[in-house]
């Protein structure tokens, strides 16, 4: 699942430490899913979309697969 | 500091389990021993396993006690859903790869004779891993 999840921090001037630490997450989980190897939990979705004021769908795209 | 305690009661087992272990070893109890004749240096093994272990946990406490940011990096660590899920994923490839390599070694056992009572101990085990799995798996049906 592709995300915009970088493209956001950056545009709010976050660093991954820091968003990491609002999410209580690891620093290692927010890079996995900027790099888009690891799709969160819908509870993270929800709480990553929340800290943001965004719906998840903003942020997280979804594909289906063939 | 609940949790110190219990490091420490571990580290106190550990001793323990030294002590019996080496006061059994001493030639004047072997009669004692004649049918557990392994059982001190299991003690002893043990008694390394958990003293150690208590003394890495007890460390570790200490170290968060006095570094609150570093305590919380750690908690949050502990409880990350990438962590866990890391960690379960690992876990279950251990537990397939762990059924296959314990079949082998039955299969192994039974073709070069062994002992009756350590076959069927073992045959037990890993009937008993099975069925703690069914279990879960039926568990977690309902549950999920």
């Amino acid at each position: 699942m592709k995300n915009r999840l970088e493209e956001i921090r950056k545009q709010r001037g976050l660093r991954q430490e820091e968003l990491a630490e609002a999410l209580l997450v690891s620093r290692q989980t927010v890079g996995s899913l900027e790099n888009g190897r690891y799709n969160p939990s819908i509870l993270l979705a929800f709480k990553i979309a929340r800290y943001f004021g965004m719906c998840i769908e903003d942020i997280f795209i979804y594909e289906e697969e063939n | 500091m609940k949790k110190q305690a219990f490091n420490i009661a571990i580290c106190a087992a550990g001793l323990v389990c030294m002590a019996i272990g080496i006061t059994l070893s001493a030639k004047e109890n072997a009669g004692v021993l004649k049918n557990i004749p392994h059982l001190p240096g299991l003690l002893t093994s043990l008694s390394f396993g958990a003293l150690f272990s208590g003394l890495r946990r007890v460390r570790r406490c200490r170290a968060l006690s006095k570094d609150p940011r570093a305590a919380k990096e750690f908690e949050i660590a502990a409880k990350d859903e990438r962590n866990a899920a890391i960690r379960d994923k690992a876990k279950a490839q251990a537990f397939d790869f762990m059924l296959a390599a314990y079949a082998a070694m039955l299969m192994l056992l039974l073709l070069t004779n062994a002992e009756t009572f350590a076959l069927g101990v073992l045959t037990i085990v890993y009937l008993l891993f099975i069925a703690i799995y069914v279990y879960c798996a039926s568990k977690y049906q309902k549950k999920m």
